[in-house]
């Protein structure tokens, strides 16, 4: 709805303002605010109000996931830790007492005896989310039920991040989504389908997404360094290209779109600000060399996304991460597990660190470290209770996503696993099923995703229902926190 | 005086935002949209219509010759080969460095770049396209990575890259008309007329192997002929690129 609206600049933030934190205080949450807004002043001002998150996608496929659960374990194996389980030092873990829990579990291992991201607050408790099953081993997880796709999308299956990405159109990255190919062989990292969702720019490593951003042609004054030239080059190659043979053909369509993107991003020389500084890598791992090739990949690629984030390059990225099924990790002691484990959190403690020195340019008065929401998922996450060739089947096939929501999504653990069993949860109400209360898979896959598209439209019920057909999730989200 | 007033407007909002909040959570009304009176009436068709399509409208290019028309003869192929016939596929690394090396383009690496006199990034046709080996693609065995068959956005910037470097190769001061060497593939034809200057069609076709259509060819021109251009020998160059860019993004 369009409508004319007298506030403009500050005062028309400091109204914006006031109608969210009206409705906080009100109890009628962001949805309500932006509809009330959208009645005054029309779309575009209820627009303002809402900004999208940017979000690190980070992809632990081939069993991966399991690393992570020295990151976040499951509660019963902190609770009932034996020498057994796999996971190092009990110690390392640290319970969180945060009144935002609402009673759930979460233990987080801790950097220098603080727990990970500990320091900003209850906003980024992490979620631990039952939810898909078992789908190992799958490099990129896209088999039935796997945890990154909406079964009840709108329209058929959506692609959670690619769902994410279409609402995230509204930041204006120049390249919307990169997705970063797998080092194991290849294979671009799990996106799949939404209205709206723009192509990921894949690339084959870190180094790459450098290279997405530079070129010789941008710096040279008798190539493209100047903007006659690079007019001249962009107008004409996209011309050219409608005059190719295959210009009409659809299966075709995907590169000729790349190419013109490619076409905009030839003329700029930004790889030296994206590149990681000479000892950075060493640094995010704690001051010392990356306990493995793997780590180091982790770490460049949280870099480089970092400094993208903050030259709003781009809005989400998609990282795999180790890719190793883990069998013997534990084979030889805990010190290999241990350093790896550590080094996870301090490259994560890092990144965050680094994105709470930089203003969102996207959000007035906010800073990135606030404005982006990270997933960990992957195919399987192992069984955590045996350290023993760390096995690969999880209770009842549990599979789980991991979220940094920004308070969106309540925090701890929905749902638990023993060792040989799994509880769901129901979306709607948040409450873990008990006695003959059994949620299905399916209900609380869909609730669990569109709980991390609701932390991505930050807060935004009514943009969640275009790509979801989820009946509730509101068990899982925290609808009245503002900003 | 203008913080003072920003905050009246702020309080007015709160309060104006406050009411509606209250009537809105319990009232939840919608508003009756208008009758359109532009409704088109529509009466269904009482008889099926058929456009007129060609026997193999699925047979283009060829590229379905080995296979033959699956949707005339009932045969199916599984999804992933399917898929294969019908995209635009990433040209092959070593491919490329083919083309451009028979066509006069220095691919080697090399540790002097006349582009770059401090080396401090690659800028020859020759050091893009070695050094850009990973993101244009190529194998990685170390990595167990095979050549990936379809294009990536940094990859086809990459080319992109390499192909104005080329360019600024193939036509030189000296050689401002890109006449190809004696020892390339296409050696005697030239990429661009003299007077009036415009696209060579044998020396356009020889270099991107496939010969340009009316409608490219005369684009082609009006491209090297534009007002924007300041050098004519730039113009030529990003000509060249841009042409070849567009054919080369597809295998």
């Amino acid at each position: 709805m369009k409508r004319d609206f007298g506030l403009r600049g500050a005062s028309r933030r400091d109204f914006v303002k006031s109608v969210l934190t009206a409705s906080a205080a009100l109890g009628l949450g962001p949805t309500r605010a932006l509809e009330i807004l959208d009645q005054i002043g029309g779309s575009a001002l209820a627009q303002a109000a809402n900004v999208s998150r940017r979000s690190v996608n980070i992809v632990a496929g081939q069993g991966a996931l399991s690393w992570f659960t020295l990151v976040w374990p499951a509660p019963r194996v902190i609770t009932g830790f034996q020498a057994s389980f796999a996971y190092d030092d009990p110690t390392k873990a640290i319970k969180s007492t945060s009144a935002a829990l609402e009673g759930r579990s979460l233990y987080t291992r801790g950097v220098n005896g603080q727990a990970l991201w500990s320091k900003y607050g209850d906003r980024k408790l992490v979620s631990a989310m039952l939810c898909g099953v078992n789908t190992g081993h799958e490099t990129a997880p896209k088999n039935g039920n796997n945890s990154n796709t909406i079964p009840d999308g709108v329209g058929g299956a959506v692609g959670m991040f690619a769902a994410s990405a279409a609402i995230q159109s509204t930041l204006n990255a120049l390249v919307p989504v990169i997705g970063i190919k797998s080092a194991n062989d290849s294979s671009d990292m799990p996106f799949g389908r939404a209205p709206g969702a723009p192509s990921p720019a894949s690339v084959a490593n870190a180094s790459s997404m450098v290279g997405l951003f530079s070129s010789a042609a941008s710096r040279l004054a008798n190539r493209l360094q100047q903007k006659t030239n690079q007019d001249l080059f962009s107008e004409y190659y996209r011309a050219l290209l409608g005059l190719t043979r295959t210009a009409d053909r659809i299966a075709y369509a995907r590169a000729q779109a790349d190419s013109r993107v490619a076409v905009d991003l030839l003329a700029k020389n930004l790889g030296s600000q994206l590149q990681p500084a000479a000892g950075q890598v060493n640094m995010w791992c704690g001051n010392a060399a990356p306990a493995n090739e793997k780590v180091d990949a982790m770490a460049q690629a949280l870099i480089v996304t970092a400094n993208a984030f903050k030259l709003n390059l781009t809005a989400q990225v998609n990282i795999p991460v180790f890719m190793d099924d883990p069998h013997g990790a534990f084979a030889g002691g805990n010190a290999g597990p241990a350093k790896i484990a550590d080094q996870i959190v301090s490259i994560l403690e890092n990144f965050m660190a680094e994105l709470d020195g930089t203003a969102d340019s996207s959000n007035p008065g906010k800073k990135l470290s606030d404005g982006v929401v990270i997933t960990v998922s992957g195919d399987l996450p192992k069984f955590c209770f045996d350290r023993n060739n760390w096995p690969d089947n999880s209770p009842q096939n549990a599979n789980w996503i991991y979220v940094m929501s920004q308070g969106r999504v309540k925090p701890g653990w929905f749902g638990d696993i023993t060792t040989t069993t799994k509880t769901n949860y129901d979306p709607a109400t948040g409450v873990m099923d008990s006695g003959s209360v059994k949620t299905t898979d399916k209900v609380v896959l869909d609730g669990a995703l569109a709980s991390v598209l609701y932390a991505v439209t930050g807060g935004d019920d009514r943009r969640v229902r275009d790509f979801t057909t989820a009946v509730s999730y509101q068990g899982l989200i925290n609808p009245l926190v503002t900003g | 005086m203008r913080k003072v007033f920003t905050y009246f407007k702020s309080l007015a909002g709160l309060g104006l935002v406050t009411s509606l909040g209250l009537l809105g959570a319990v009232s939840c009304s919608n508003e009756t949209l208008p009758p359109d009176d532009n409704t088109p009436t529509m009466t269904p068709p009482t008889e099926v219509m058929t456009a007129p399509q060609p026997t193999l409208a699925f047979e283009h290019d060829g590229t379905l010759a080995p296979v033959g028309n699956v949707f005339a003869d009932g045969t199916t192929l599984p999804d992933s080969q399917s898929q294969r016939l019908h995209y635009c596929g990433k040209i092959h690394f070593q491919n490329l460095g083919t083309i451009l090396s028979r066509r006069g383009v220095n691919i080697a690496k090399s540790g002097t770049q006349a582009c770059s006199p401090t080396n401090a990034f690659d800028c020859t046709a020759g050091n893009l396209y070695t050094n850009g080996n990973l993101i244009l693609g190529q194998a990685n065995y170390p990595a167990r990575s095979s050549e990936s068959d379809r294009s990536t956005t940094g990859g086809i910037v990459r080319m992109q890259d390499i192909l104005i470097g080329a360019a600024e190769e193939l036509i030189t001061t000296g050689n401002p008309n890109g006449t190809f060497g004696a020892a390339t593939d296409c050696a005697g034809a030239k990429l661009f007329n003299d007077t009036p200057v415009a696209c060579n069609p044998d020396g356009f076709a020889c270099f991107v192997g496939v010969p340009l259509t009316a409608a490219q060819l005369q684009l082609c021109s009006q491209m090297v002929n534009d007002s924007q251009n300041t050098d004519p020998l730039v113009a030529k160059r990003l000509t060249l690129a841009a042409v070849a860019a567009t054919i080369y993004l597809c295998d």
